[in-house]
């Protein structure tokens, strides 16, 4: 387990308005600064002359003194909620959890570099407090948030904690990854994502092409579920490692259609490489 | 179906207890697994079960058939009837030293004993009955096995030309037959039985040897013929002996007592050897009538064939084997 932290950079940008007074990046609803422009304000209700626009106020009926307004720029607190459910310890093409810490320590990374605060939730079957990590904005958390998800040990099989992540976060409308492969039930990610349902929830989905596109071509194989233990014998041939491709190619519109419809953004997905680039242009064009 | 159970059974049963092993790999889930994420998301394949399925019975099905296969089960030991052709002859042969008397009617080109006309014609009896099966007792003061119920007519053929000896002794009628009928004993009735009686003359038999001998006649089902040789000047079976003279004439007390034996008998009264020919010839075709009887056919040992089937079985678990991915991940 290699554990060296190579930083991965990647750019979020937000469609609503943040109520923060912290300096940052994002458009606020606050009132201030001269970036995001909002409007013309009589000059008593923002008495700032640098801002006094001479046209607006020869625009306005009765004549008055107007000046432009504009909204503050400010942080965000950006949250990773890690699913550690026994599948999440899957390894094919690659490592899960290794994939997942390494995700997590780039959301940190590219949080605390755009000045948001960083904070980990990492559930399974319940919430995982000592890989908690609450918001900062420190400049070492990308590396130690990696460093903890890589030691952690499995407790629990399932991820039935989820829903209760929404618990550990701030009222305030934050920015939500959350970090998972979806093999759970329908009701749970439903479940989950409506608890979410004040923040902005970015679905990351983590796929192994070992699980469904790099499969044997042909033999006998018995596979045992990580979470229920259960059985299935699988004669690997070309029909059924189609079948197995359609029905992914079908959970992957399922997992994007229930996303959509419990209100988070549209799901990314993740396959054996975590690629910033891919997901900066994911954040920035999809809604 | 019920027919067959009846005749199948176990050499070695108490193998048998070894058969709930066969509910191992029904139960045990030792066999070498994929973690997997999530088979929920994995298609319910039919052939992929049913493979499953007959993994787990073929190695349910070879333990149970190596277990069958030690307990030696057989199936058989049926009876089928079957129609004997060949008959079974006991020839009982007098040698008692009267034999070596000349006929009564004395034929013209010279002396011919009544050995010596029994012996030729016996023996030539001997080289044509090709079907039957032999045996011969010969009696004088005692009875001596000379050949048992069997096949072996060279035997039979060198204790008639023994008898050129000469005869010696008392006339044990009785005896010799006893012991002739000893040996159809445990044998399968696969033909008629006969006793050849070969006698001149007979013996007083007391009530308890007739009652021994009658019980022996009927649990045999043997038939009797008796070709009595007559001596010059011995009595006729026919003649009924005067009033009180009976102990004078044992031979028509003997013919009486055979006829009231109750199982098939015929005499044949020969006064010269063209007689005794007659008599042989007249037997050849009496007792070639078919006999109907149980034969017990040999018990089938099932064991090969659980064997094979344990064979095949794990020939199939092998076949099984082979096709096993070993590595899931495909090397890049």
């Amino acid at each position: 387990m290699n554990s060296t932290f190579i930083p991965q950079e990647f750019h979020y940008r937000l469609h609503w308005r943040a109520r923060t007074a912290r300096p940052g990046g994002h458009p606020t609803r606050t009132a201030g600064g001269a970036a995001d422009f909002r409007g013309y304000v009589p000059f008593m209700q923002n008495p700032n002359p640098r801002h006094i626009d001479l046209r607006a106020s020869l625009r306005s009926v009765p004549h008055q003194l107007m000046v432009r307004s504009y909204h503050e720029r400010g942080a965000i607190a950006v949250v990773a909620i890690v699913d550690l459910s026994a599948s999440m310890h899957f390894a094919g093409a690659s490592e899960k959890r290794e994939l997942a810490a390494d995700i997590a320590a780039s959301i940190a990374w590219s949080a605390t570099r755009g000045g948001d605060a960083f904070g980990l939730i990492a559930c399974d079957d319940s919430l995982r407090g000592d890989l908690f990590e609450p918001l900062s904005s420190r400049r070492g958390v990308a590396a130690e948030v990696r460093d903890k998800l890589m030691q952690s040990t499995p407790l629990a099989k399932g991820a039935n904690a989820l829903p209760l992540a929404a618990s550990q976060l701030r009222a305030k409308r934050s920015l939500v990854f959350l970090i998972s492969d979806f093999h759970l039930e329908e009701s749970l990610i439903t479940q989950t994502i409506t608890s979410l349902a004040a923040h902005d929830v970015v679905p990351l989905v983590l796929w192994d092409s070992a699980e469904y596109e790099d499969l044997p071509k042909w033999g006998w194989a018995r596979v045992s579920d990580m979470e229920t233990g259960g059985e299935r014998s699988l004669f690997l041939r070309p029909r059924l490692t189609e079948q197995i491709k359609s029905a992914y190619a079908e959970r992957r519109a399922r997992i994007v259609t229930l996303c959509k419809q419990a209100g988070a953004r549209t799901p990314f997905f993740i396959q054996d490489k975590f690629n910033a680039e891919l997901l900066t242009r994911h954040l920035l064009e999809a809604h | 179906m019920n027919h067959f159970l009846q005749n199948a059974g176990f050499e070695l049963p108490g193998w048998l207890l070894l058969l709930p092993l066969a509910l191992l790999p029904l139960l045990l889930r030792g066999h070498a697994e994929f973690p997997y994420p999530a088979i929920a998301n994995l298609p319910m394949d039919t052939l992929s079960l049913w493979l499953e399925r007959a993994w787990r019975a073929c190695g349910a099905l070879a333990i149970a058939a190596i277990v069958m296969g030690l307990s030696s089960p057989f199936w058989g030991e049926q009876t089928i009837e079957r129609i004997g052709r060949g008959a079974h002859i006991m020839i009982v042969l007098d040698r008692s030293a009267s034999m070596n008397d000349d006929f009564a009617n004395q034929p013209a080109d010279g002396s011919a004993s009544k050995m010596a006309a029994a012996r030729r014609v016996l023996q030539d009896f001997v080289s044509k009955s090709r079907e039957d099966l032999l045996g011969m007792v010969i009696f004088s003061t005692s009875p001596i096995l000379v050949a048992p119920l069997g096949g072996d007519r060279e035997a039979v053929l060198a204790a008639l030309s023994a008898t050129e000896a000469g005869g010696m002794g008392f006339t044990a009628v009785a005896r010799g037959l006893a012991m002739a009928l000893d040996y159809y004993e445990n044998k399968p009735v696969t033909g008629a039985r006969a006793v050849l009686l070969v006698s001149d003359g007979a013996a007083h038999l007391d009530s308890k040897t007739q009652d021994t001998l009658r019980v022996m006649f009927k649990k045999q089902g043997a038939s009797l013929y008796w070709i009595y040789l007559r001596s010059a000047g011995g009595a006729s079976l026919k003649d009924k002996p005067e009033e009180g003279q009976e102990d004078a004439y044992p031979e028509y007390a003997l013919h009486q007592y055979f006829a009231s034996l109750g199982v098939n008998y015929k005499a044949y009264e020969a006064e010269n050897p063209q007689a005794v020919a007659l008599a042989m010839a007249d037997i050849a075709q009496l007792k070639n009538l078919p006999v109907r009887y149980q034969e017990a056919a040999s018990r089938h040992d099932l064991s090969g064939f659980f064997y094979l089937l344990a064979c095949l079985c794990s020939c199939a678990l092998l076949a099984l084997h082979l096709t096993e991915i070993r590595q899931w991940k495909v090397p890049a």
